[in-house]
């Protein structure tokens, strides 16, 4: 048929998918994949390829069963090495500008996430903000101005301990301010993830309701950015899928991340906010200068689409749409595309409903493979939807990012 | 005078003639408050301690002294319901460090706010909650404080946040006393020492056991923490202190628990009986209390032993109460994980079961 699979080493070599550094993007595949959609993602993989490589594409083509695997088999080792581009590549595509919200402003997300800190400081005396070096405005610019305009005593930098501001937001919560906690990077979540899970999460349950930290809001910036390396790029959103008592919430632009923020730090649970840095100031959009509201827990269908559905959130999102309308101009394939948005707990019904019109799931996260998110998603779409076309096969495509090993 | 009607009560009472009794006991005058003096504080980045006398007055006396056995005779009365298998799970006793409890009520107001670990029954009864609600609490019925759900370790109350099975590690403990002395906070940090860290003496596990000095730019105060008196003057000395806007301030009261760290430990393989005997005999809180109360006339033998009576009483109300009770219904199992409006489904251990997580 073809040689052995090996993971993780398709498509991106090609610099695509895109927002990844090139070696990355490992594809998991199963042996007898439905065919239809193994065509269509590997089709659509081959033309990243060759829209990277230029015209002399140099991936074999085999015919009938043994296409995906065939076309998986990445190109010999010194032959295209001057094809691999190393440079994460995407494209930010903002959605067209809100009119139901009153006056909007070109914001890019760290100036979207101010506006919503702002609106919550103004609407709320006890709320306040705290983490490493937020006073000045932060290491991504997120509390600018904050400090002047409300004071000291509510924009406030902590010493470097995470498990402190943690701890110290969960109390501050429970007395019933409004704490709105930063962690510097999502990668130093881990000290707190004792805090988080075993007191934030389960802190109403554990008095019968008699205390909570509900009103405990933690921001992250999350994910991928090209030069981050280990401990400046993490996905941890798995991590905390695994512990009910919270929320985790990724948006994918300025205008969700500004609605979503105020949701979160509105919601009776404590959340966890992951913002993607590399959208910082890549992400530019009109945002409504008042404040409004997204819902969390409820996935939004940006796409609606026939053959297959593409699942993924924060940057990944842009991603899969380039894929899907790639798709769509190139193979005719209809792709439905939706944006988790919230983690946990998260839209089962849109996305089963989805899939149950379209067959076909293929979700798409930067966090590594083993136990990511996807796989949660998968195994329940599989378990809860009933598929009306059953096409004998139960797999379903995990495309995961540059951590995957 | 007095050594008259002591004596003709004690004849009255020999024939049990029990309301003639009373009536002698009451005519019988007490005095109203009594100076004692208490052990000297060690005092760590401190000029000067809590003060070395201290008066108690006959009625905080009796309160005292009723406030204690009622958690000694709850305690024990836990350990008696574990054992016969009517409270599960965890359970962590605190017979022995009721001064610490009590003292510490007396010294701060019941609008302070309390925080501590597992060893929590004694505090969330001085806290303000009813034996009823603690035992059945610890039972896991409905009439619990926490509604049947958080057990021994999770009983919280207005301004108290518990009882918590977590607790902070050492690293938690210094982040804290940091933020604390950074921001000046007002924060009284309490070490209860009964000498074990589980089964673990502490000369075993602490570089250096001189727990008050471990803030470090925190100041400390080592406090006898068997004598409740001198707990109270160490309490009201440390809170003071903070209401000052001085900062945080850390108090080592030195006690003993009796029981093992839980019930799952018997309490004697780290450490000798005598050692429990001795200081069941010479340091007990209760009876501390009780020997200075009689001998400086605040209160007579007969009068305490009536408090005993009626903390037993109630305390076997209360178990009573805490058996019977029906245990929560299996729906509210998914209560409160969430707040959600409209509540979601939640699923238990067994996949086609759902609860709704109401709140």
């Amino acid at each position: 048929m073809g040689p052995p699979l090996q993971p993780n080493q398709c498509g991106s070599r090609l610099g695509a998918p895109p927002s990844l550094p090139a070696e990355c993007g490992g594809v998991a595949c199963k042996p007898g994949l439905r065919v239809g959609m193994a065509v269509a993602a590997a089709i659509a993989c081959r033309l990243l390829r060759l829209r990277a490589a230029g015209a002399g594409g140099h991936w074999r083509r085999l015919r009938g069963a043994g296409l995906p695997r065939g076309f998986l088999q990445p190109a010999s080792a010194g032959e295209d090495a001057a094809q691999w581009r190393r440079v994460a590549h995407f494209t930010f595509q903002p959605d067209p500008e809100p009119l139901e919200y009153g006056q909007t402003q070109k914001m890019n997300l760290f100036q979207a996430v101010t506006s919503a800190l702002d609106n919550s400081l103004a609407k709320d005396p006890t709320a306040v903000i705290f983490g490493e070096d937020v006073a000045f405005g932060g290491v991504f610019r997120c509390t600018v101005g904050l400090r002047d305009k409300y004071g000291k005593d509510r924009v406030f930098n902590t010493p470097l301990c995470e498990q402190g501001i943690v701890g110290f937001g969960i109390g501050i919560a429970v007395t019933g301010a409004t704490a709105i906690a930063e962690i510097q990077f999502a990668d130093y979540i881990f000290p707190a993830f004792d805090q988080i899970v075993n007191e934030a999460a389960k802190y109403r349950y554990r008095s019968g309701d008699l205390f909570n930290c509900g009103s405990l809001t933690i921001r992250a910036p999350w994910g991928c950015v090209g030069h981050g390396a280990v401990y400046h790029s993490q996905s941890p959103e798995a991590f905390f899928a695994h512990c009910p008592g919270i929320k985790v919430v990724v948006p994918r632009s300025p205008f969700q991340a500004k609605g979503l923020l105020l949701s979160c730090i509105e919601d009776k649970n404590p959340c966890i906010f992951f913002e993607p840095k590399i959208l910082y100031r890549a992400a530019v959009e009109q945002v409504p200068v008042e404040p409004y509201n997204i819902p969390l827990s409820q996935a939004e269908v940006i796409q609606e689409g026939s053959d297959v559905t593409l699942v993924a959130w924060g940057t990944q999102v842009h991603v899969i749409r380039e894929v899907a309308s790639m798709a769509q101009e190139k193979l005719g394939v209809s792709c439905e595309v939706i944006d988790l948005r919230t983690i946990i707990p998260w839209d089962v019904d849109t996305v089963c409903k989805s899939v149950i019109k379209t067959g076909r799931l293929l979700v798409s996260h930067e966090a590594p493979l083993t136990g990511g998110f996807a796989s949660e998603i998968s195994s329940t779409v599989q378990s809860e939807a009933k598929l009306e076309k059953e096409t004998g096969s139960s797999d379903s495509w995990l495309i995961c990012g540059p951590l995957t090993r | 005078m007095r050594k008259m009607l002591a004596a003709v009560s004690r004849v009255l009472s020999g024939v049990a003639q029990k309301p003639a009794s009373r009536v002698l006991v009451a005519s019988r005058s007490f005095a109203n408050d009594a100076t004692f003096e208490i052990k000297k504080c060690d005092l760590h980045r401190l000029e000067e301690g809590p003060p070395v006398t201290t008066v108690l007055t006959r009625e905080d006396g009796l309160r005292y002294y009723r406030m204690m056995q009622t958690v000694r005779r709850m305690e024990l009365k836990a350990d008696q319901l574990y054992k016969q298998k009517i409270i599960r799970g965890f359970c962590h006793l605190c017979d022995g460090q009721e001064a610490c409890c009590v003292g510490l009520e007396a010294g701060i107001n019941p609008t302070d706010h309390l925080i501590t670990a597992y060893r929590a029954h004694g505090f969330t009864f001085t806290r303000g909650l009813s034996v009823r609600e603690i035992l059945a609490e610890l039972t896991g019925r409905r009439g619990g404080c926490a509604k049947g759900k958080g057990g021994s370790m999770h009983m919280y109350a207005k301004n108290f946040y518990g009882g918590n099975g977590i607790v902070g590690a050492q690293g938690q403990i210094f982040e804290a006393y940091n933020m604390a002395a950074l921001w000046k906070l007002p924060c009284i940090f309490i070490c209860e020492n009964n000498r074990y860290g589980m089964g673990t003496s502490v000369e075993r596990a602490a570089a250096s056991t001189d727990y008050y000095k471990r803030g470090d730019f925190i100041p400390g105060l080592r406090v006898d923490g068997m004598d409740i008196l001198c707990v109270r003057e160490a309490t009201r000395f440390a809170a003071a202190y903070c209401r000052s806007g001085k900062g945080p301030i850390l108090m080592e009261l030195q006690t003993y628990r009796y029981h093992g760290h839980s019930m799952s430990d018997p309490g004697v393989s780290y450490r000798t009986r005598e050692e429990i005997q001795e200081v069941r005999s010479k340091s007990d809180p209760i009876m501390l209390l009780k020997d200075r109360m009689v001998n400086s006339n605040l209160a007579s033998v007969e009068e305490l032993k009536e408090i005993d009576v009626e903390v037993r009483k109630e305390i076997e109300d209360a178990a009573q109460f805490a058996t019977a009770d029906p245990e929560p219904p299996l729906e509210e199992l998914g209560h409160h994980i969430y707040s959600s409006d409209p509540p979601f489904e939640v699923r238990g251990a067994n996949q086609w079961i759902k609860f709704k997580s109401i709140s």
